[in-house]
């Protein structure tokens, strides 16, 4: 940035941030953890009276089988008047924001936002809101990742989020068309709604998925897991 | 305390104040029409604007205009001027302070305020002053408005406001604490002595700003007899 | 502020009681914890990916704060004549004695308030960040020395095989090799705080959560690699001037960290008051004679929550003190009803409780 930011205390401009050295010997004995590793089981904890000055939020903690934690908190604001000219749908917003670690650049969040929000255009009611602006603000506030590859990170945390959009929208009263929920094997996520016969949304980091139908069941399988969960909390 | 009030042709009210090493200048445009997000429907809105004497507006500026704005709200007689708008604009000329504290800046400001406010012919339901206090870290003595050098060896600097008005029988009334913010360590014995000490000295500059008023009045007004 | 809100809010307060059902004098509850979020977290996930030092989570009523630090490193400027080492200490304290906040150091706060727009920062965030800032700098929690970096050397041996030293876990002859590069490097601290549910003013919850975190915070050790030590290259040149990139980068030991030194004597906890007035006119009459009473009264509020009480309130104190009564920022605004003496004392009172009871939390 050329312009020092003034609204903000940046501090010294000549700082570097904290890099920490990877050397094979010092990397974080494995030993504790494996205790824990695999033994426990796929959880997840919800909560939706969280944030108390949105319409709607949803607060979702997914344990994974490896004991690795994806902390996801959704608040809707909306839907609420759109100014400007005349829209017969509403429009919907997701912003994606990292509240603790900083991993993600902006490209890839860009690219998170966009595809929640084609997932959730398909979903909500929009014709039921005209005029009006529904923004979601998705906040990760954590998730741990045992293995530091970059692109599996996405695919960790999307699950989770696309379910606690949901999550935030029931709580909100918002009109959805179906509890929309998603599935992710390997490096793909599918996003389902309808007991999976109904896709909302494909992510895919693998270029080379050889048999797409396996792959689209392996995630309807995880899917409905998921789905139950939600409705089971909802009862 | 020197003051010089009507410095500025092209505003409605302006005013000079330097005190101890520190220079403000304060402007004063309105009451006019306000932008659409800054009206208030039943009363004056205010924008306060800062300018450092260094650089351009920070966050340390935005602090000021806060601090400034509770001040001033309360003593302006904001029910007279609905769906109106003041810009009270200030530009530091001498900080006399280092970038770490701007206490001699808001209380110099304040009493700026004040002269403009009166130049530009805003109704005031009271009046305010404002001053500095630090106390030592060795001796813990009071300094009433200190100096940079000696703002430097404070332990606890204090920015004090208060609101004055005089009755009807020419006294001198104390309306209320507008303004304390205290910063460093200092215990509650402190914080009183603080208190009584500004309260003394913003009863003095208070006289100081009213005869200087008096004076504008009386030369504006030479005409009337 | 509409008339229906105050008139409603007089009614409650009449009553006794507060929109938040809470007392005059009561406070919200507090919960904090460091959040796990920390990779010094005792239950950290994720220590080799996680950059973050230091946290907290503060929850007070609905509304709740996450802290995270992190940090980064920069290199001092030194003048030419501290080369010869020789009471380079004494040279500082001397030019500096008389000028407390050099000693001081604080941390780079940035607010973020949720409240579903998106934009830059508003005014309430950056005063709030500023004020962390300045009344951190002035408290003298922090010194400059407790951020000092004690830089290590790592080697490479023959097989490949590394080790790490630092200066004071060496023996004596090994100390030149750290004391032979005169550089001096300091640690800086942000602080990203994010506030939820917003629900009354938040300065006292944001420092608060920031000395919880800060408490938390372990600084990584850092080094750099003996063999890059020494050596510097020029990039670039262009006329008579010349770019000079170093060739390393310091490092940080992803293993061994040391807490944070904090003057802990000079730790405070904040807390807010409001003060207003109950219009007679507003008051439900209990009984007959009661209605003479004309004088409106005052009534001191601890702790501030809810639209309708930020929004009447105008005589507001923000107090941080330890128990003990030393202060470290004290805020009094009187915008509204009259604050006389007693009131403050009261306040200083309720807040030296709150302080202990806040201190007992972390």
């Amino acid at each position: 940035m050329s312009v020092q930011d003034r609204r903000r205390i940046l501090g010294p401009a000549e700082a570097k941030p904290l890099r920490f050295a990877v050397d094979s010997e010092t990397s974080i004995p494995e030993e504790g953890r494996t205790d824990d590793k695999k033994t426990g089981k796929e959880s997840v904890f919800i909560s939706t009276d969280l944030v108390t000055n949105a319409n709607g939020s949803s607060y979702l903690e997914y344990m994974d089988g490896n004991s690795d934690q994806v902390l996801v908190m959704s608040s809707v604001f909306g839907p609420r008047p759109l100014r400007g000219s005349f829209q017969s749908k509403a429009s919907v917003s997701i912003q994606f924001k990292e509240v603790t670690l900083e991993h993600f650049n902006t490209g890839e969040i860009k690219e998170i936002c966009t595809f929640l929000t084609n997932v959730f255009n398909a979903v909500i009611n929009i014709e039921k809101y005209p005029k009006s602006g529904i923004d979601i603000f998705i906040d990760l506030i954590q998730h741990s990742n045992s293995n530091p590859a970059e692109e599996e990170n996405i695919i960790k945390i999307l699950p989770t989020c696309i379910n606690s959009i949901t999550m935030a929208l029931v709580d909100a009263g918002i009109e959805i068309i179906d509890l929309v929920s998603a599935g992710s094997v390997d490096n793909s996520v599918v996003a389902f709604i309808r007991n999976g016969h109904e896709i909302v949304g494909i992510w895919s980091d693998d270029d080379k998925v050889s048999d797409i139908s396996r792959l689209i069941e392996d995630c309807r399988v995880k899917y409905l897991q998921n789905k139950q969960t939600l409705v089971q909390y909802l009862r | 305390m020197e003051t010089s009030m009507r410095v500025l042709s092209h505003v409605d009210g302006s005013a000079v104040v330097s005190n101890n090493g520190t220079k403000v200048i304060c402007s004063v445009s309105g009451p006019m029409e306000p932008k659409s997000r800054q009206e208030l429907p039943t009363q004056l809105a205010l924008e306060i604007i800062v300018k450092p004497a260094e650089g351009v507006q920070s966050t340390r500026e935005k602090l000021m205009e806060d601090q400034i704005r509770s001040v001033l709200t309360p003593v302006l007689a904001r029910y007279l001027h609905p769906r109106q708008f003041v810009q009270i604009c200030f530009q530091v000329l001498e900080a006399g302070e280092s970038k770490d504290y701007t206490v001699k800046e808001v209380s110099v400001g304040i009493n700026a305020a004040v002269l403009a406010l009166v130049d530009a012919g805003v109704p005031l339901l009271s009046m305010c002053t404002g001053t500095c206090i630090g106390i030592t870290s060795e001796e813990r003595r009071l300094i009433v408005n200190p100096t940079e050098p000696e703002l430097l060896e404070c332990a606890s600097v204090h920015v004090f406001c208060l609101e004055l008005g005089t009755d009807e029988n020419e006294k001198i009334d104390v309306r209320n604490v507008l303004l304390v913010d205290s910063l460093g360590t200092f215990d509650e014995s402190q914080l009183f002595q603080v208190l009584e000490t500004g309260e003394k000295e913003c009863i003095r500059l208070y006289t100081e700003l009213r005869s200087v008023i008096k004076d504008k009045v009386s030369r504006d007004f030479v005409w009337k007899q | 502020m509409n008339t229906n809100t105050a008139l409603q809010q007089d009614r409650h307060l009449s009553l006794e009681t507060r929109p938040c059902s809470r007392g005059f004098e009561e406070f919200r509850d507090v919960l904090i914890n460091d959040g796990n979020i920390s990779r010094y977290s005792a239950k950290c996930q994720n220590a080799n990916t996680n950059n973050v030092i230091g946290s907290s989570i503060v929850r007070s009523g609905k509304t709740f704060v996450i802290t995270s630090i992190t940090g980064g490193i920069v290199e001092e400027t030194l003048s030419a004549n501290n080369e010869d080492d020789v009471g380079e200490e004494e040279l500082i304290t001397l030019s500096e004695g008389s000028n407390r906040l050099a000693k001081n150091a604080s941390v780079h706060p940035v607010v973020e308030i949720q409240r579903g727009r998106v934009g830059g920062p508003t005014d309430e965030e950056m005063i709030t960040s500023e004020r962390l800032h300045k009344t951190l700098l002035h408290s003298g929690i922090l010194k400059k020395t407790a951020l000092r970096v004690l830089c290590g050397v790592r080697r490479t041996d023959e097989n490949g095989k590394t080790t790490k030293i630092y200066s004071d876990e060496i023996l004596e002859e090994e100390r030149k090799i750290s004391e032979s590069n005169n550089r001096r490097w300091s640690y800086v601290l942000y602080a990203k705080i994010q506030v939820f549910s917003r629900n009354g003013p938040i300065f006292d919850l944001c420092w608060n959560s920031l000395i919880s975190a800060l408490k938390s915070v372990q600084l990584p050790r850092a080094f750099l690699d003996e063999r890059a030590a020494d050596l510097k290259i020029a990039v670039r040149t262009r006329g008579r001037s010349m770019t000079i990139r170093e060739t390393y980068d310091i490092l940080c030991d992803p293993e061994k960290s040391l807490p944070l030194q904090l003057n802990q004597h000079e730790l405070g906890y904040g807390s807010n008051y409001g003060i207003i007035d109950i219009d007679p006119l507003a008051q439900l009459a209990k009984e007959e004679n009661e209605m003479d009473v004309d004088k409106p009264t005052s009534v001191l509020l601890a702790d501030i929550e809810t639209e309708a009480e930020e929004s009447s309130i105008y005589s507001k104190l923000s107090l941080i003190t330890n128990k003990d009564g030393q202060f470290k920022s004290a805020t009094i605004i009187g915008g509204g009803s009259k604050i006389t003496p007693e009131m403050i004392k009261r306040c200083i009172s309720l807040s030296k409780e709150r302080s202990k009871d806040i201190e007992s939390k972390i």
